[in-house]
């Protein structure tokens, strides 16, 4: 299929930053903030590899992951051009397609607190004029064709993002003679460089000090499906009150990750495509239905005659919802690369949810069913990343092992051990493993992929 | 938006054509000119930057009035003028027209430039600059050999089979040459390049040869050696062009390969090999940089470098020339480069020149007069003039300094009076090219913003301020307002009548006596006639040998690095670095250094260190960077004091062995933590 798309030639490319300048000059971006951004191959100039660059802002990818999982609908596809479209009046500021994207095309704006990204100068497209871009590269290595057959085949390039979404990039690879500098020089240093130590890690898109309030969300959701589902099943005691307010603190834990506040509203407008619109639903309709039932049990209200309306039936329809709230939650992390790459993290909140729940039930069959799934999977996630030589806190490590353990030996040993005096020992072990579901994943970015070109062709 | 042609008047070798794009007197953006063969896809990051440096809340717009340090008070150009012809005045009357320092460098090109050497003949002289802080050992070197600095069309490396970039960047110094090398490329021609760096030029190139820095010129004697020994020379071309083969044969059998290899550090077999490729393979285009001619022994390396080119025959060829500078579209000089910068070829009211490599030290050493007052435009001596602080010191040992400028830069500083200068959009003028056979409008495409007056009609208020009659200034300096300046231009056209301002103000126009491939009919106009590798004149007028010959660098002892200041794709000299759309790719200045030497240091990347010399001393970021060789350091040409050093903080103030140029790499500085 024909279409408008960028052709870059990367035996051409030198690197000048004339394109991002060009851009910024068009759109009249914020400095430092650009849509487009040379992602460079082995930066710190290692003798043994070549150095080239991708020039890239969005591909309008024919699969824009972006659009499919905005969960406030703020992205559409320009039908004449193929442009995706950012609409800055309907974004929300979540900052999710930045998890979505793997060539880090949308940029927050900490000014605006909304998504801004290139929106392929389609004014100018439109005028059959090439991007801004494009225009401005001196030496032809990044242009425009408002007709390209795109061969998908050479984004398999080494180093570059290849997640088959089709993006409308025309990548001309690097020639073979190109592939290998050859350094004549005889004071060169003869032993090997660690390229890891040299070389700048981009600015990670997943951080515990900005995510924080997230591994507390997922949390605070995963405790109240698990007491609520306890309240409604072995009627361990769950206060109405207790669980407003639990909800309330998960609100606005949530809110305090978004730009815009008044507009959280929109979350929920992509029930179709985003895991992250069914997520925001499926857990609002949980607190709405899991409070009623819990308010109308304790006031002993009987709304109405038919047993639809009968407060347990209201709970198990909860309960439904909040299942489902925990199932979305996890797929909402799709775009999470871990470094284990195991499929299976001990924090999913898919078992973090049973596990508490087993807690609350206080069935020792169940908590040692969980404990012991969460148990292995942690260790042999820590032991691969271990092989990885990943950077890891051993006392941290022991510390979650403990956290897990402590519990069990306490309600084996001592069997009349409240279940609040374990909660919060059980729950910080979880904040921690949860924590770490987050610094050990990434999202896959263009600088980074070509990072780690360097390090493996080391 | 209205799309007006012009073109970029920096001291560049691209000479960009542009469109200019302009909508309420104000500059919105900057589109290709497809007109010009060699810019064809349009200018580089600092031409883009004009939509910035244009409409920069930082430009000056008014003239300023110095009140004490660091302050600055907005005065009229009344005021402006009356304070300066004063000063003019008195100082003539009391030590002599000689007592004034006009200081002009290459900060705007252009034919009106010629108004200001006007005015000041019209004053009766003043004390000026000779030599060139550029490129004029190459320039000598070439003149000497070929008698001429003009080179293929940029358009015709294509053709080559061989390219040799010999200490030239130009992915960051003329990006648009890195066109016809990669075509030349997908053709299957093989391009290598010798630079002690590992610069962006390098990265596409068949191999890098990372010499020792300012030993290029062993390096070209042992190749000139491999190759006569291995029978590659042309034969049948040296017969009937080249004077002086044999005595240069004698001289390059003196640089065996194990000599060469040990002087340059490199292998030699990567010295055998690159023979090979010089030797065998044509037609090849040898395309030498200004960087390694800014040496001592600069005039002596180009020359070397030039004789590989005359040995095999690539000269006056499609596809082979000797690429260093194309003066072909320097149509309106009487004397051109390096002559015109040569002491003695001036008007006799010029005739007391101090050096402009030995700025600093000319200016506190010079008597009879002293230097009482100083005029500079069109540059910026405090960071671009080697040795600062003694540059520094002379501009405060005089009375009373006049800076013209658009911003305030470090010289403008220490001036007492600021003028606002025009920027290329605010007059019209006719530029030429060092690299691009065209001669170009720079077209007028708005009013002068604020209250900025061009260089004309500064000029022009102060003749009469000075009391000159009006017939006796305007034979001089064209009267304020668009149509006398038409009218200049127009005459200086006259004699070329395939040049007329109607087609230039459509896009560029090629030079009226463009060669395409020049010297193919093998006319050289030396004394001889032919390509001189032995000249008498090197001897007679520079003392060096009539021979190429390499001259090693004699190395400061006393300090452990050798510092390089090319130029950066950031920056053409000091211009550029104050724009935001720059900064942020580069927001302070860097000190580059290989990770090992700074680490046997104890010093980290990105760790301010101190640099110093003899010269001077800053505090300045590390960066480290694995291209380069172990023992030596860049810091990158034109930084201002607020961006943290100016290179020129280290610099000596030496010339080159020929030409008059700036010895600016024979520099060694110490690092250390701080």
């Amino acid at each position: 299929m024909e279409k408008n798309a960028f052709i870059f030639n990367t035996n051409k490319c030198v690197g000048c930053m004339a394109c991002v300048a060009g851009c910024s000059i068009e759109n009249g971006t914020t400095p430092q903030l650009n849509w487009r951004v040379v992602n460079g191959h082995n930066k710190i100039k290692h003798p043994g590899l070549p150095v080239f660059h991708f020039s890239l802002a969005c591909n309008h990818c024919d699969d824009a992951p972006c659009m499919k999982n905005c969960p406030a609908l703020a992205y559409t596809r320009d039908k004449d051009t193929g442009a995706i479209i950012h609409h800055a009046e309907a974004c929300i500021g979540c900052t999710y397609c930045t998890w979505a994207c793997p060539y880090d095309a949308p940029k927050f704006n900490e000014t605006t607190k909304v998504v801004e990204k290139c929106n392929f100068c389609v004014d100018r497209i439109s005028d059959g004029k090439k991007p801004a871009c494009a225009q401005a590269c001196p030496v032809g290595a990044l242009d425009f064709s408002f007709d390209a057959k795109v061969d998908y085949k050479n984004h398999l390039s080494p180093g570059f993002v290849n997640m088959g979404i089709k993006p409308s990039i025309n990548l001309i690879p690097l020639r073979e003679e190109h592939r290998k500098p050859t350094i004549e020089n005889s004071d060169a240093i003869k032993f090997p460089i660690d390229i890891g130590k040299y070389q700048e890690k981009p600015p990670s898109k997943v951080e515990l000090k900005k995510e924080w309030p997230l591994v507390l969300f997922t949390l605070a959701a995963s405790l109240l499906v698990a007491w609520q589902a306890a309240n409604l099943i072995t009627g361990v005691s769950l206060p109405a009150l207790l669980f407003f307010s639990i909800a309330a603190s998960a609100i606005f834990l949530t809110s305090m990750h978004v730009g815009k506040k008044l507009r959280l509203w929109r979350f929920i407008l992509n029930l179709k495509g985003s895991w992250l619109s069914r997520e925001i639903f499926a857990f609002s309709a949980f607190l709405g239905l899991g409070g009623l039932a819990l308010l109308l049990k304790e006031s002993n209200i009987q709304l109405f005659e038919h047993k639809v309306f009968d407060p347990k039936t209201i709970g198990y329809l909860a309960l439904l919802f909040g299942s489902f709230t925990l199932i979305s939650i996890d797929m909402v992390y799709k775009f999470f690369r871990r470094k284990d790459s195991i499929k299976l993290h001990s924090a999913l909140i898919s078992i973090t949810g049973p596990f508490l729940f087993a807690w609350f039930t206080q069935s020792l069959a169940l908590i040692i069913a969980f404990t012991l799934i969460k148990l292995s999977l942690y260790l042999v996630r820590k032991v691969y990343l271990d092989k990885q030589k990943a950077k890891s806190k051993h006392w941290l490590t022991l510390t979650r092992i403990a956290l897990l353990l402590l519990p069990l030996a306490a309600l084996i040993d001592y069997p009349s051990t409240p279940l609040w005096y374990l909660l919060p020992i059980i729950l910080l072990g979880e904040v921690i493993d949860r924590s770490e579901f987050y610094t050990e994943s990434e999202i896959i970015t263009p600088q980074g992929t070509l990072n780690e070109l360097s390090l493996e062709s080391n | 938006m209205k799309l007006i042609s012009s073109a970029c008047p920096r001291n560049c070798y691209s000479t960009c054509s542009l469109m200019v794009g302009i909508e309420d007197n104000t500059i919105k953006s900057m589109a290709p000119h497809p007109d010009n063969l060699a810019t064809p896809e349009g200018p580089c990051i600092k031409g883009l930057a004009y939509v910035e440096r244009a409409n920069s809340k930082d430009r000056l717009l008014y003239p300023l009035k110095k009140v004490g340090e660091g302050k600055y008070e907005r005065i009229s150009w009344d005021e402006a003028i009356e304070t300066i012809s004063s000063k003019l005045k008195n100082v003539k009357q009391e030590h002599g027209p000689h007592s004034v320092l006009y200081f002009a460098s290459s900060g705007m090109s252009g034919l009106l430039n010629g108004v200001s050497t006007a005015f000041w003949k019209l004053y009766g002289g003043a004390t000026t600059c000779y030599g060139n802080l550029c490129w004029p050992a190459g320039l000598e070197a070439t003149r000497l050999t070929l008698g001429a600095n003009k080179h293929n069309a940029p358009w015709d490396l294509e053709h080559a089979k061989l390219i040799v970039v010999w200490g030239k960047n130009p992915a960051e110094t003329n990006i648009q040459q890195m066109m016809p090398i990669e075509k030349a490329q997908e053709k299957g021609a093989k391009y290598v390049v010798i630079d002690p760096r590992r610069t962006p030029s390098a990265e596409r190139a068949n191999a890098l040869f990372q010499i020792k820095s300012g030993t290029d010129g062993a390096l070209a004697l042992g190749l000139a050696r491999e190759i006569i020994k291995n029978d590659w020379i042309d034969k049948k071309f040296i017969e009937k062009n080249v004077l002086g083969f044999e005595a240069f044969k004698k001289k390059a059998d003196l640089y065996t390969l194990e000599k060469v290899a040990d002087v340059c550090r490199i292998p030699v077999e990567s010295i055998k090999e690159l023979a090979k490729l010089i030797g065998t393979i044509k037609p090849m285009t040898l395309i030498p940089g200004y960087g390694m001619q800014r040496y001592e022994n600069g005039g002596q390396t180009t020359r070397c470098l030039l004789a590989l080119s005359v040995i095999t025959g690539n000269i006056g060829l499609k596809g082979g020339c000797w690429h260093y500078a194309n003066l072909q579209s320097y149509v309106f000089d009487d004397l051109k480069e390096p002559e015109s910068y040569f002491p003695g070829c001036e008007d006799p009211c010029f005739r007391r020149k101090i050096s402009v490599a030995k700025l600093g030290e000319d200016m506190l050493n010079i008597v009879d007069p002293e230097i009482k007052m100083i005029w500079v435009e069109r540059g910026n001596p405090l960071t671009q003039n080697p040795n600062t602080n003694k540059i520094r010191k002379a501009f405060r040992k005089a009375e009373f300094r006049v800076v013209v400028d658009q911003f305030m830069t470090d010289t403008a500083y220490e001036a007492d009076i600021i003028l606002p200068a025009k920027n290329m959009f605010e007059q019209s003028d006719i530029i030429g090219s060092y690299w691009n056979p065209y001669v170009q409008l720079r077209q007028k495409v708005m009013e002068p913003a604020g209250e900025v007056k061009p260089e004309t009609e500064i000029y022009y208020h102060l003749a009469k301020a000075l009391g000159y009659g009006e017939e006796e200034i305007t034979k001089n300096i064209p009267q304020p307002g668009d149509e006398p300046i038409e009218e200049l231009l127009k005459q200086t056209l006259k004699p070329f009548p395939e040049l007329s301002l109607e087609a230039l103000k459509q896009g560029p126009q090629l030079a009226n006596s463009f060669e395409e491939i020049p010297f193919a009919d093998h006319v050289f106009p030396t004394k001889s006639g032919k390509i001189e590798l032995e000249n008498k004149e090197a001897k007679d007028r520079w003392g060096v040998d009539a021979l190429p010959d390499f001259v090693p660098l004699v190395q400061d002892k006393e300090f452990e690095f050798q510092l390089l200041s090319p130029n950066s794709k950031n920056r053409i000299h000091s211009q550029f670095g104050n724009l935001n759309i720059i900064k942020q790719f580069e927001p302070e200045a860097r000190l580059f250094i290989h990770p090992y030497d700074a680490e046997a240091k104890d010093i980290s990347d990105n760790e301010m260190v101190t640099v110093h010399n003899n010269e001077g001393e800053a505090s300045i970021k590390v960066q480290y960077d694995f291209g380069l060789r172990l023992g030596n350091v860049v810091l990158t040409n034109g930084y201002w004091a607020v961006d943290g050093a100016t290179p020129n903080l280290f610099t000596k103030g030496i010339e080159t062995d020929m030409g008059h140029g700036t010895a600016f790499h024979n520099t060694w500085v110490d690092v250390k933590k701080m």
